[in-house]
């Protein structure tokens, strides 16, 4: 059977049957004439049917045949002669001569059944999702990065080659089951459902999704407005900020206009070229562009003042930005919002933001009286200005009226200096008549117990109709008589044509330079009572600054946090409260509203209506949801099982919001997500997996998590089965942030520091630091990686790296300086610090160290093993105990270690791994550098002299180079696969080392070619036959 | 620590080898679903029970014991105990002490997770990649037995899984001695709280049922599209949906057993906080109390508790031990390492008082409760070829206390013939079981 499909393989990968069989024919005749005579002599003794001592019984093997049924037991045998274990020593052995026909003949009996094999998708158990794949899965779909959904699942284990994503170590069983369904639970919790769909929401409870989508629509206001403007409240003793924010930008917008203004003007800027770089609105950009660049008109109005400042040569932009603002506080002016009582009528909400026309045709003025002079003297400015429009002759003729002093007992005192002085009697003995502009002086003696000067301003009755005048009361002297103030109100004659005009300008003003654009805070909170849940003001923002696109994005949020909130529900209970409220306080005879006709419940009763209408979408988006979760296309009975389960749960009175909810637990529960499910082919021949699956398998190897949608399209059409494509998006996806999981759950699970941030091995009381710089150890680890991966550095850059990343405690810990502050840096030339790649990390070294002091053996096993891929020969029966490691020992690690190993017994072992050990000894249990020179010289066991961590990294890199990449390679494939790496493994190996080496070792070239072989585009056939 | 991977001689067990070659891989791998029955099925008998019904829990210590200090002189209340066991002086004329008894196949691994992953089942292990052993005593007791409480078995743990792969085997091994399956060890509850809810959180939510019902087609319908190695795989799945469906039905039921009643229904204990206990003395105690309330509600008759991993992380600064972790330390045997020892049996006489005072029937809870500590290894460098037994109460079952009984030296001293023993105990009669056909007279 195995033959068949060997020979099935070898067909569509190696070429021709014959070209096989003849490889393998030459293996034959040697294996009976030199080999079993070799193995029965020397072997048989033990391996035997009889006794098949360690499970193996060579005598089994009495043809080449049967060798090539279990080529597993032969890659043991090889392994076993290599490292020189067997025969043993008590036994006859065999001569260096016959050893070497004996390996060598193996050896190339291995390498033709890997080749011929090669290529072999091999078992791949199904693959549970690793909690970390689900927990990712789950963070990626629902766009929720807090969700941690398995934080109390149990550990998955690790198989394969030492990774928690292989199908062997990942189980099922009913606790888990129980364990799925409750976290399924938890994440449909934090489902929102929303007017034709769902999203999902770091919140779970209706008000703290309400929250969250008001903040949505603030921080959409925040992108326009300005932050400005608070003002402090008092209400009933709770005082608070309001009316803060909203604000109209007019300083970015004037000065990204002025910076561009001859640019603009010679068109060699476009507005959209000033709108992307500068953020603001394209639209109010124009607009605004638009209204400065017009000719001022004759007689200067309010905006024409502006323009005329704006067209200077040089524009003072501070002076013109608080020209425009004295301005908006003179036209515009905030109230709160909310509304008291049985408000029907929504217009009948009262705005935040209000017009103010400052116009009238009378008014006392009043002015604090001034402290008096030396003399006991007090001296007034008393000024009439003719409101810019230059009309003065004839026409603004103005009235000074009761000039006085207000006393303390509330009694006038008329001030007979004003009117005595002043040349012209405006018709009565208390008024004066000027014709403006005009200005002129008062002294009057300080009156004891007058606090204020008072005096009546209107126009004169034989003002003209054009007239228009401001008066002006101070202490000092006045300024610009000619133009129009925002500080006070303009006096004109009522329904004169002078008053007319100065509402336009005034209009034209708030049209171009509202105060706010929108109310950002929504929530009304400086009302008592009020019956508004939200406020919605922002029709400045939409006029002046969104284009179409922009105002539907703000429109759907607005009608999301409506649906999300049940507003016209909260609202109409609210209403009926308050109607039984007021009801109670009145008398019997009050006639109230009947409340059905009431427009507030009228709509809660469409709303009603509206929610109904939703449910269908809802369903929908769970079922669309689910193509993603299972990363496939349902099929429609899929569909239908989920629109079952929904209509089930909702005849058993589960209401619809929690019937979704469970649905979609239900498809966070299915085997679909929770597996990794493959549809194999037919018979025993491999065959490509999907374009699809192929999609999932990359996601899950790179990014251990579900694919994105321009991967899963790519997948869905199968123009990912391309060679180019899928290198295409190999690169991208490695680039991509994500790609931190693959430095977590690839490589320092490789290294065996995954989770450091967690180790609680060290002794406390040593080392108090311990705790709080563990965290900082593993992120140096974990950004090493990630940046290595990202900028496709060079595989071996992690052990000879002159860089790392650090923040200030651990460039401290390291006793490295210049590096301040908690946020994390590349820092270079750090192998001048006795650092530099994984064999200088804290992580590394303290892992394999002792709770109270360093291990060689440990970290010398660490090398050997994890670095190198060596195993250990078995160790001998009946070793002696290690010496004790207390730590009041008084020797070194070291010393302790040697005096162990002057057991040969020991030493047989421990010479293999120790010495590494020993060269990093200069570093302490948790990584720091000792203070004194430690003993770093060993000899390994090759002979090789070697020194510190320098000499061990140039040993690694220089003598084991191609064990290091074969090890990483190994292990890179074990891990995209999902299983141990075979003997058919072995081609692809030696072929990424190839064009590793033929490319600068980058990262990238590993990936592609792992994710370009046919191990990893392929699966086994159906019928393949089970060889457990 | 590499130098403590320190085999004993495979050439010490030769004599026996082929003996027992014969009788592996035959490990009984009931078909899970079969033997699995809903409430409604029980015999009439079953229902009428008159008595307590018979508990068992093994307790767990990974990396062995004091080399010197585990050990018993004489029986009964003359007993003469290593120092080890002083914690369960007190219960010496209760005591069942075992020296020598083994698995053969964990003597081929040499390394702790090569004889922790099929301690309570004899199972051959795989090494490589892959994970293979066997289904352990306790899970396949709760398959015969399981029905007739809540929860078949509890499984809990005092020290998260290791994820990772040492020495060529999975460290799954390592963290687990309970197997529901060849291919899957039961997960742990290390959380307090959690194990808590298990007993006492009604886990059936509205529309659960319903939800289970739904996955369990998809996964019916999927299971013809994939490989046939693949379905035994989701057949994982199928059956442990199943097996929370068949809970949720039997909760339902609950209330109409009849015949004997726990002694009590409600917790005598606050639900433990959420989280990962700190402090592993307060972890052990609730563990340890967890197990007992789940005894004394009936709901349900097996625990295991797996107080430490073998090859495990734990430090003890309440000893003033933590300037080594519990598999260094175990390497060492010195003063500190039968103090933590010893630590490790208190937590079984803490059970045992704790059983002992709560009357049931004509006797205490400890009657009626087999409870067993072992260990994968005699001792820190890894000999499994005596494994180190204690057993204590089970009286009501049949158990005579007050033994020390030494199989070192015989012929048949496999550990599961001890299983097979309680298994009997427990009502449940197989045949054979991993490596053994028949059951230890003595127990």
């Amino acid at each position: 059977m195995y033959f068949k499909t060997a020979l099935f393989i070898a067909l569509v990968f190696c070429g021709t049957a014959l070209a096989q069989q003849d490889a393998f024919d030459s293996f034959a005749g040697p294996y009976q004439s030199d080999i079993l005579p070799l193995l029965s002599r020397y072997c048989f003794e033990c391996h035997d049917s009889d006794l098949s001592e360690a499970d193996i019984d060579l005598s089994a093997f009495d043809t080449f045949a049967s060798v090539r049924k279990q080529p597993k037991t032969w890659i043991k045998v090889d392994h076993i002669l290599r490292s020189g274990q067997m025969p043993p020593r008590k036994s006859e052995q065999p001569t260096d001569d016959e050893r070497a026909v004996i390996t060598a003949w193996i050896r190339s009996y291995l390498k033709a059944e890997a080749e011929a094999h090669a290529g072999d998708p091999g078992p791949v158990v199904l693959r549970r999702l690793s909690n970390a794949e689900y927990t990712f899965s789950l963070r990626d779909l629902t766009g929720v990065a807090t969700l941690d959904p398995a934080r109390e699942f149990p550990v998955d284990g690790a198989a394969g080659e030492g990774f928690t994503n292989t199908g062997e170590a990942l189980g099922m069983s009913p606790a888990l089951v129980d364990k799925y369904l409750d976290a399924a639970k938890e994440v449909a919790r934090h489902v929102v459902l929303l007017p034709d769909g769902l999203r999902f929401s770091e919140q779970t409870t209706r008000r703290d999704q309400t929250d969250e989508a008001v903040e949505r629509i603030r921080d959409f206001y925040r992108t326009y407005s300005d932050q400005r403007g608070s003002s402090a409240v008092n209400l009933q003793g709770v005082q608070f900020r309001t009316n803060q924010g909203g604000r109209l930008p007019v300083r970015p917008y004037l000065a990204a206009l002025l910076a561009e203004r001859e640019a603009l003007k010679h068109q060699t800027i476009t507005m959209e070229q000033i709108a992307g770089r500068s953020g603001l609105s394209l639209k109010y950009l124009e607009r605004l562009w638009h209204e400065l660049q017009q000719k001022p008109g004759d007689p200067a109005q309010l905006l024409d003042h502006i323009r005329a400042h704006w067209q200077k040569s040089d524009p003072d932009l501070d002076e013109l930005v608080r020209q425009i603002e004295r301005w908006q506080d003179a036209l515009w002016r905030f109230q709160t919002v909310g509304h008291i009582g049985p408000a029907e009528d929504e217009d009948r909400t009262q705005a935040w933001l209000e017009p103010v026309t400052p116009l009238t045709a009378r008014r006392d003025v009043h002015l604090p009286l001034p402290e008096p002079d030396a003399d006991g003297m007090v001296t007034l400015h008393l000024s009439v200005s003719d409101a810019g429009d230059g009309e003065g002759a004839g026409t603004d003729l103005a009235v000074w009226h009761r000039p006085r002093l207000i006393l303390k007992d509330k009694t006038e005192h008329l001030i007979r200096e004003l009117l005595v002085d002043s040349g012209e009697p405006a018709g009565d003995s208390e008024s004066i008549l000027v014709q403006a502009p005009h200005s002129r002086v008062i002294r009057f003696p300080a009156h004891p117990g007058a606090s204020e000067f008072v005096v009546g301003t209107m126009l004169h009755e034989k003002a003209g109709p054009n007239a228009s005048v401001q008066f002006h009361v101070s202490p000092q002297a006045p300024v610009g008589l000619n133009r129009l103030h925002p500080e006070t109100p303009v006096i004109v004659a009522d329904n004169s044509p002078a008053r007319r005009h100065f509402e336009e300008q005034f209009e034209d003003f708030r049209e171009l330079f509202p105060a706010a654009l929108c109310y950002v805070d929504i929530v009304p909170v400086d009302a008592v009572v009020t019956l508004s849940l939200f406020h919605r003001e922002d029709h400045h923002l939409r006029r002046l600054m969104l284009n179409d696109e922009q105002a539907a994005t703000l429109d759907r949020m607005w009608d999301e946090l409506r649906f999300i909130s049940h507003e016209p529900l909260l609202l109409a209970t609210a209403y009926e409260q308050l109607l039984e409220f007021q009801t109670q306080d009145r008398s019997t005879s009050t006639k109230v509203e009947k409340p059905k006709d009431s427009p507030i419940l009228k709509r809660a009763a469409a709303f009603q209506r509206e929610q109904v209408q939703a449910e269908p979408m809802h369903l929908q988006a769970v079922i669309d949801f689910a193509d993603r979760a299972w990363r496939r296309s349902l099929s429609p009975d899929e569909a239908q099982r989920l629109r079952l389960l929904y209509e089930d749960l909702r005849r058993s009175e589960i209401p619809h919001e929690e019937a979704i909810q469970l649905t979609l637990a239900r498809v966070l529960t299915a085997p679909a997500f929770l597996y990794k499910l493959e549809t194999p082919g037919p018979g025993e021949e491999s065959a490509p997996v999907t374009g699809t699956e192929l999609a999932s398998r990359l996601s899950y190897f790179l990014w251990s998590s579900a694919p994105d949608d321009a991967l899963r399209q790519l997948g869905d059409s199968n123009q990912l089965i391309d060679e180019d494509v899928l290198r295409g998006q190999t690169r991208r996806m490695l680039s991509d942030p994500k790609i931190r999981r693959l430095a977590i759950f690839f490589a320092c699970q490789w290294l065996h520091i995954r989770d450091f941030d967690r180790n609680d091995d060290k002794n406390e009381k040593l080392y108090p630091q311990f705790r709080t710089i563990r965290g900082a150890m593993y992120e140096e680890s974990v950004r090493f990686f990630e940046d290595l991966f990202r900028n496709d550095r060079s595989i071996l850059s992690f052990l000879d790296a002159d860089h790392t990343f650090l923040n200030q405690a651990l460039a401290e810990h390291y006793g490295i300086d210049g590096v301040t502050g908690d946020d994390w840096r590349r820092v270079d030339q750090i192998r001048g610090r006795g650092r530099g790649g994984v064999l200088g990390m804290a992580t590394v070294l303290a892992v394999n160290s002792g709770a109270s002091r360093t291990s060689p053996i440990l970290r010398g096993n660490w090398v050997y093993e994890t670095l190198l891929g060596e195993r250990l020969p078995r160790p001998p029966a009946n070793v002696p105990r290690l010496p004790d490691e207390a730590p009041d020992a008084g020797l070194t690690a070291r010393q302790l270690i040697e005096q162990h190993n002057l057991n040969p017994a020991c030493a047989k072992c421990h010479r293999h791994i120790d010495p590494y050990g020993f060269a990093l000894e200069q570093f302490d249990a948790i990584g720091r550098l000792r203070p004194q020179a430690a003993d770093t010289k060993t000899r390994l066991i090759n002979g090789r002299d070697i020194e510190g961590l320098e000499g061990l990294r140039a040993y690694l890199l220089e003598d084991r180079r191609g064990d290091i990449l074969r090890q990483f390679c190994k292990k890179l494939l074990g891990y995209a696969l999902g299983r141990e790496t075979q003997l058919s493994d072995e081609p692809l190996l030696d072929d990424m080392q190839r064009r590793l080496a033929a490319e600068g070792h980058r990262f990238s070239v590993a990936v592609e070619a792992i994710v370009t072989s046919p191990q990893f585009r392929r699966i086994r056939g159906e019928q393949y036959p089970d060889q457990h | 620590m590499t130098s403590s991977t320190h085999s004993n001689a495979n050439d010490t067990h030769t004599l026996s080898r082929r003996a027992l070659l014969r009788g592996l891989g035959v490990s009984i791998a009931l078909p899970w679903m079969e033997s699995i029955r809903v409430w409604g099925d029980m015999a009439a008998d079953e229902k009428q029970a008159s008595g307590p019904p018979t508990r068992m829990a093994i307790l767990f210590s990974g990396c062995g014991f004091h080399k010197h200090e585990w050990w018993a002189k004489g029986q009964g209340a003359g007993m003469e105990l290593g120092r080890v066991l002083t914690p369960l002086n007190d219960f010496r004329e209760r005591m069942v002490f075992i020296r020598g008894l083994y698995n053969a196949e964990a003597l081929k691994g040499n390394i702790h997770s090569s004889q922790t992953g099929n301690l309570l089942s004899g199972a051959p292990l795989s090494a490589g990649g892959t994970i293979r052993s066997g289904t352990s005593v306790d899970q396949v007791i709760a398959q015969h037995i399981g029905h007739q409480t809540r929860l078949p078995s509890l499984v809990l743990g005092c020290e998260k899984a290791n994820p990772s792969v040492h020495k060529n085997y999975s460290m799954l091994y390592s963290s687990h001695i309970s197997w529901s399956s060849p291919t899957t060890p039961t997960p742990l509850e290390v959380y307090p709280a959690l194990a808590f809810d298990q007993l006492f959180k009604d886990k059936a939510g509205r529309g659960d049922q319903s939800v289970l019902d739904s996955v369990l087609r998809d996964a019916r319908d999927l299971r013809r599209n994939i490989s046939r190695r693949d379905q035994q795989k989701l057949d994982e799945y199928l059956n442990s949906v199943r097996e929370v469906e068949l809970r949720i039905e039997r909760a339902g039921k609950r209330g109409e057993l009849q015949g004997w009643r726990p002694t009590r229904t409600t917790p005598d204990m606050p639900r433990p906080k959420d989280g990962y206990p700190q402090d592993i003395v307060e972890h052990m105690k609730l563990m340890c109390d967890i197990l007992v309330l789940a005894f004394q509600t009936d709901t349900t008759r097996l625990c295991t508790l797996k107080l430490n991993n073998d090859h495990g992380t734990l430090r003890f600064p309440h000893l003033g031990v933590d300037y080594m972790i519990h598999h260094l330390l175990s390497h060492t045997d010195n003063e500190d390492w039968l103090k933590v020892n010893q630590f490790f049996l208190e937590q079984m006489a803490y059970i045992a008082r704790r059983l002992d005072a709560i009357q049931e029937g004509d006797g205490t809870a400890l009657d009626h409760t087999i409870l067993m500590l072992c260990s994968s290894m005699l001792h820190g460098n890894h000999d499994a070829n005596q494994l180190p037994v204690v057993i204590l109460g089970g009286s009501g079952a049949g158990i005579r206390g007050g033994q020390n009984l030494d199989y070192l030296g015989q012929s048949d001293r496999q550990m599961c013939r001890l299983y097979l023993s309680l298994m009997n105990r427990m009502g449940v009669k197989p045949d054979r079981f991993g490596d053994a056909t028949a059951p230890l007279a003595e127990i």
